[in-house]
């Protein structure tokens, strides 16, 4: 990007293009930074008697330290299963290749929490397994708190980190292997010394953004963490519960410290870590099988999770359609008809601002991506970039508490629209959009656009009719993934919602946390098939255009 | 001890559809210099990793010094590779780069980088033991690379196209490095590449491989003076091809008929008999322009289409017979002739190859 600012900018004294570069600035000022502070100042007064809390309060003490310990136990567990995954399915002769693939897709696209409502439908209190347990061995299994979150946060999160790595190592040139293995490295031996160092720096991206996922969550704590809290919770219970607003945004501010830390952590041990790859042209590589004592405990895992998660869809599933989980199970569509209204309302609800968000996200995007990397103001520049990416880093509950603390009073108030909802969603994804049109803008020439000035199109034509054709890529996989993540969603707008914009994906958790299964399973069982149709016959108008998850399938 | 140290038995490799290698068997000796010789895709890598052990060949054996490796993996084989992109790791310094091969056979850290320092020391690059790969250029990331692959003193070394990375000037001087090396450690070596003129100038033998097969195997001089195929013919350096009939076998070589001439050639082939249709083939610099035709065997009669000056040389392209020939003068002895004017070519009967159709 330094190259590109060397050139003279031919659009820098265009009206137009200064009018959309201060509208770019202003909405992410407004709605990233402002918020943030606005939230902030109130959880100073008072003498910091909100943050002492965390010192000499139990419960405020124990939500920290549950909350790491979670990070702790789920981050290295969630990142090792997704690395067996990735690296399998990256380079060995995989059967049943597809059942893997897909169990991990349904994974990224059905809610976090659908992880967290089965698991209960199975060993919770009244759950099938314990219940099944109880009967047989009486033997009492309790799994909420802790080890049932923890079980959950895995299964739940490991194809985040899959993702990340599953591209590493497809990445990673063989022909190291092959040196390390002619060079007499037994091939454990080879596999530790190159594979692993070279995938060093994705392996700790991959526990970053896990531990992220694993601090920020809400939902499967609230459903299975019974009184294990974590700050995520916390912080609901003093906005919904106790009405302390201030004291849930102090709540989030201190979990927002424990993912600065987690980031500096990452920075730290990152360090030079990354290694310029020398790649040739080394064209065919054979698929090295690992030994069998390797292939076959790999494999054993990932056919034991991917059932599981088989079975908690199924579970979710057969919850939905059946009269009572666990006791009778036959065939009916209560569930459905007991919550028909509610369902169709907030679904639409959530549709609406799904959409809406989408596209917004998937425009704003483009816009702050195309002022970044064919502007040449290079303050402003790294303004946009650096609050534009900064959502990523901010747990969902501290943005949604913010939000209402923001917005309430003058000079803005949303409180209560359905606007705020939206505008929220697209700040917090808006870091995945922008990282949709990084890689496809940086691919466009800047003489592209010089050439289309040249020929006398104004600004926003060649914004809208040569850049944004180029990056329509990156357009349709921001709006997928925005579209997806806010039919899911929780943490932060279960702070905006109102009765009038309820939504679906936090209906379905109440329904959950208040032990009605067959509803909540009827309507996650809704929740995930809208999306997946949605998916489907995007996929079918698009075509290849539309990509969603496809490098692995 | 046997004197073949590597020996490769009708080995067959596919890979999908396309068959790699179709029975390729080879011996080398110990101490050569080997160099596989072959247009790209003919199956040149896949041979070579079949000797070090990352393929597995479909049928076929292979073995080193006297021991069949089917099956054996690369690190118990005795050899090292050296690969064509080098593929050092980039993660570690030179240094450990070059010991990493002795430090998986725990030999302990000192006595390791003693050795790789008279290797480095061997190859000149002594001075970058601290760095890491990409802070060096091209040539010196190849030396690094050889030096990797010396230090674990292989039996064999195998090197795939390990100067096509580098650009020409440097290849050359390499070359000779290489040659000096492989000469003074006494290692076997067998080196891939698609170049003639590096396959030439290093090998003690060349096998020239096509199409998963292997065409020819024999001294540089063999290669070129007698290559056996139409292929080999064509591939090393150039050829100009007739066609023609058997008139008859003498004692000392075989007369065919081409156009209205009879030609005479020293070089007899088995299983060519009177009346067979035959190629002949020479190379463009053996025949010789002749101003004076009388009283010579062997001379063509040929009209100039082009004529061109290229320094050390004319290369002058002739019309045969409705055949085109090429021939190179290094003489300069004709002055430049015009287009469209008569010449004759001579060609010696012991350059003169016959090749079956
Ligand atoms: N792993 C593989 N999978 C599929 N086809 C392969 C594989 N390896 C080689 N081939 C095919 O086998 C043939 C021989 O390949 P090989 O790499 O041995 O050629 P080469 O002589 O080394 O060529 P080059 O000079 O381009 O390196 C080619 O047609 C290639 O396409
Ligand atoms: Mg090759």
């Amino acid at each position: 990007m330094i190259s590109r600012l060397s050139r003279d900018d031919p659009l820098a004294k265009d009206p137009t293009t200064i009018a959309l570069y201060m509208f770019a600035l202003f909405f992410i000022s407004l709605f990233v930074l402002y918020p943030l502070a606005k939230g902030f100042v109130p959880t100073l007064s008072d003498g910091g008697v909100y943050y002492k809390k965390f010192l000499d309060e139990r419960l405020y003490r124990d939500a920290v330290i549950n909350t790491l310990l979670m990070v702790a136990l789920s981050t290295p567990t969630a990142t090792a299963l997704g690395f067996i995954y990735a690296y399998a399915l990256a380079k060995w002769r995989v059967p049943f290749r597809k059942f893997f693939t897909y169990t991990i897709l349904l994974q990224l696209i059905a809610p976090p929490f659908a992880s967290g409502l089965a698991f209960l439908m199975l060993f919770g209190r009244n759950g099938i397994a314990s219940r099944l347990l109880n009967d047989l061995l009486g033997v009492e299994l309790n799994l909420y708190g802790a080890i049932g979150l923890w079980i959950v946060q895995t299964i739940t999160f490991f194809p985040i980190a899959f993702l990340v790595l599953y591209g590493a190592i497809k990445a990673l040139d063989p022909t190291y292997d092959y040196v390390a293995r002619t060079l007499g490295a037994p091939p454990l031996r080879a596999f530790i010394d190159v594979d692993l160092r070279l995938l060093k720096p994705a392996i700790l991206s991959a526990l970053t953004l896990v531990a992220m996922y694993v601090l920020e969550d809400f939902g499967n704590p609230l459903l299975v963490g019974g009184d294990f809290y974590v700050l995520a919770v916390l912080a609901y219970m003093n906005v919904v519960g106790w009405g302390d607003y201030v004291g849930g945004a102090a709540t989030a501010y201190v979990l927002l410290i424990l993912v600065l830390l987690f980031f500096v952590a990452q920075w730290k041990i990152l360090g030079r870590a990354r290694y310029t790859t020398v790649t040739g042209r080394e064209s065919y590589v054979e698929v090295r099988e690992p030994p069998f004592w390797v292939k076959v405990p790999a494999l054993a895992i990932m056919t034991a999770s991917s059932l599981f998660i088989v079975t908690i869809y199924s579970s979710i599933i057969l919850g939905a359609f059946t009269k009572t989980w666990g006791v009778d199970y036959t065939p009916t569509l209560d569930h459905f008809r007991q919550v028909s209204y509610a369902a169709t309302f907030t679904l639409r609800n959530s549709l609406t601002v799904a959409i809406a968000s989408a596209i917004f996200c998937a425009l704003l995007g483009f816009l702050v991506a195309y002022m970044i990397s064919f502007r040449r103001i290079s303050l402003t520049n790294k303004y946009l970039e650096v609050v534009g990416t900064m959502p990523s880093a901010i747990p969902g509950t501290l943005l949604g508490i913010a939000y209402i603390l923001a917005f309430a009073g003058p000079p803005l108030v949303l409180t209560g629209t359905i606007f705020i909802i939206i505008v929220n969603n697209v700040v917090r994804f808006l870091p995945l959009s922008l990282q949709s049109y990084k890689s496809v803008l940086t691919k466009i020439d800047q003489a592209i656009e010089e050439n289309s000035v040249v020929l006398g199109a104004g600004a926003v034509t060649t914004m809208t009719r040569v850049i944004l054709p180029l990056a329509s890529v990156g357009f349709l996989s921001s709006f997928v993934y925005a579209f997806i993540k806010s039919m899911n969603t929780v943490s932060a707008v279960i702070f905006l919602e109102t009765p009038r914009t309820k939504l679906l994906a936090p209906f379905i958790l109440g329904l959950g946390t208040h032990g009605y299964w067959g509803q909540a399973a009827a309507l996650s069982t809704l929740l995930i098939a809208t999306v997946v149709v949605f998916l489907v016959s995007l996929k079918l108008l698009m075509g290849r255009r539309v990509r969603v998850f496809e490098e692995f399938l | 001890m046997a004197s073949e140290i590597l020996v490769v038995k009708d080995v067959w490799k596919r890979f999908g559809d396309v068959v790699a290698l179709k029975g390729v068997s080879l011996k080398v000796k110990r101490g050569s210099y080997v160099v596989i010789l072959g247009p790209s895709g003919c199956g040149k890598t896949t041979l070579l990793r079949i000797i070090a052990g990352l393929y597995e060949p479909d049928t076929g054996e292979v073995w080193i010094d006297g021991v069949k490796v089917n099956g054996v993996p690369p690190h118990r084989r005795g050899i090292s590779m050296m690969f064509q992109n080098y593929a050092l790791f980039p993660h570690m310094k030179v240094i450990d780069n070059i010991i990493y091969g002795l430090r998986v056979r725990g030999v302990d850290r000192e006595k390791a980088e003693a050795k790789a320092r008279e290797i480095a020391k061997m190859l000149g690059i002594e001075e970058l033991l601290n760095r890491y790969p990409h802070e060096l250029s091209g040539g010196q990331q190849q030396r690094v690379a050889l030096a990797r692959a010396l230090v674990i003193e292989p039996k064999i070394l195998l090197l795939d196209e390990p100067l096509s990375n580098l650009d020409a000037k440097i290849r050359a001087k390499v070359r000779v490095d290489l040659r000096r090396i492989q000469k003074e450690l006494g290692i076997t070596t067998i080196h891939v590449t698609h170049d003639q003129e590096e396959a030439m100038s290093v090998a003690d033998e060349i096998v020239v491989m096509n199409a998963g097969r292997i065409e020819q195997v024999g001294t540089p001089e063999e290669i070129y003076f007698r290559p056996s195929t139409i292929f080999v013919a064509d591939f090393i350096g150039s050829m100009n091809f007739l066609e023609g009939k058997v008139l008859s076998l003498t004692d000392d070589g075989i007369l065919v008929k081409v156009a209205k001439l009879t030609l005479k050639s020293f070089n007899r082939v088995k299983g060519v008999h009177p009346g067979d249709k035959v190629l002949l083939g020479f190379r463009p610099e053996h025949a010789q322009l002749l101003l004076d035709p009388s009283g010579k065997e062997n001379v063509l009669e040929a009209r100039i289409i082009d004529a061109r000056f290229m320094g050390a040389r004319v290369t002058y392209i002739l019309d045969f017979e409705g055949s085109t020939i090429i021939v190179d003068d290094y003489t300069g002895k004709p002055a430049k002739m015009p287009a469209g004017s008569k010449i004759h070519i001579y060609i010696p009967p012991e350059r003169l190859l016959i090749f079956k159709s």
